[in-house]
């Protein structure tokens, strides 16, 4: 997994590449809680280069939502592939994600 | 032609990473679709990690997990063996919460949802001191 960062405006944009599953999940909810310790509110994950998601990597997700959201910070997932985004449609996590199409839309939300 | 993939598991998460490059490597030599590839990667490690959660808590290597993944014509059938105490996924799993608001949403209890939604069919029975489960995908074309 990888994970690499860009801003703009203000906001941080996390681009994730390979893979989340049970050996790193942890890792990378703590990569990105890292930030918000350090003040970022804003923050919009990209999935484009994503290959791989299991349950272990959405916990990871609905876990820093629930920071996010309890924090008053914005949260937005863009630019999924079909199977990454099937993921998140059985696990019911799209009724309660905010999840775009494009980087564009994420970035507006956030 | 019957060609298969066993890999022998230590008690460990880090094992998922391994196994998941194992089952994409796989899926290439035999030019297996990228959904099925998929669907195979996850159901695979959700089983693992719910009986290395359910039997290998606290076993060390006295803990193992055996995954034979076989390709048959049109399909994938997969064998998962562990040798923790009986646990059968299908009878003791609770539903998962699909509904509730983000703040309410349970953050676990997905992994045996994934094996069923992501699996064309799925079975479990105890075998001698094993857990088996028997899975199989159909192959998307």
């Amino acid at each position: 997994m990888e994970l690499q960062e860009e801003r703009q405006d203000g906001k941080l944009i996390l681009h994730l590449a390979g893979k989340i599953d049970g050996s790193n999940a942890d890792a990378f909810r703590q990569a990105v809680a890292d930030h918000i310790d350090g003040g970022d509110r804003s923050i919009v994950l990209d999935f484009s280069r994503l290959e791989y998601l299991s349950s272990a990597g959405l916990r990871s997700v609905l876990l820093l939502a629930k920071r996010l959201k309890s924090e008053q910070g914005g949260f937005a997932l863009c630019c999924m592939s079909d199977l990454i985004k099937g993921v998140f449609d059985v696990s019911g996590f799209s009724k309660i994600l905010p999840i775009y199409r494009t980087r564009a839309e994420a970035l507006a939300a956030v | 032609v019957t060609k298969s993939l066993d890999v022998r598991l230590k008690n460990d998460r880090a094992e998922i990473a391994r196994l998941g490059d194992l089952i994409g490597t796989f899926g290439a030599e035999h030019q297996l679709p990228a959904e099925t590839v998929f669907n195979l990667t996850l159901v695979v490690e959700e089983l693992v990690t719910n009986a290395m959660t359910h039997g290998g808590a606290g076993q060390g290597d006295d803990f193992h997990v055996a995954v034979r993944i076989s390709l048959d014509g049109s399909e994938i059938r997969t064998v998962i063996e562990d040798s923790g105490p009986p646990f059968d996924p299908l009878a003791e799993a609770p539903e998962p919460d699909l509904d509730s608001a983000l703040e309410d949403r349970p953050v676990g209890g997905l992994g045996l949802h994934f094996a069923k939604a992501f699996s064309d069919s799925f079975a479990y029975q105890r075998a001698g001191d094993l857990n088996r489960s028997t899975v199989i995908n159909k192959l998307k074309t």
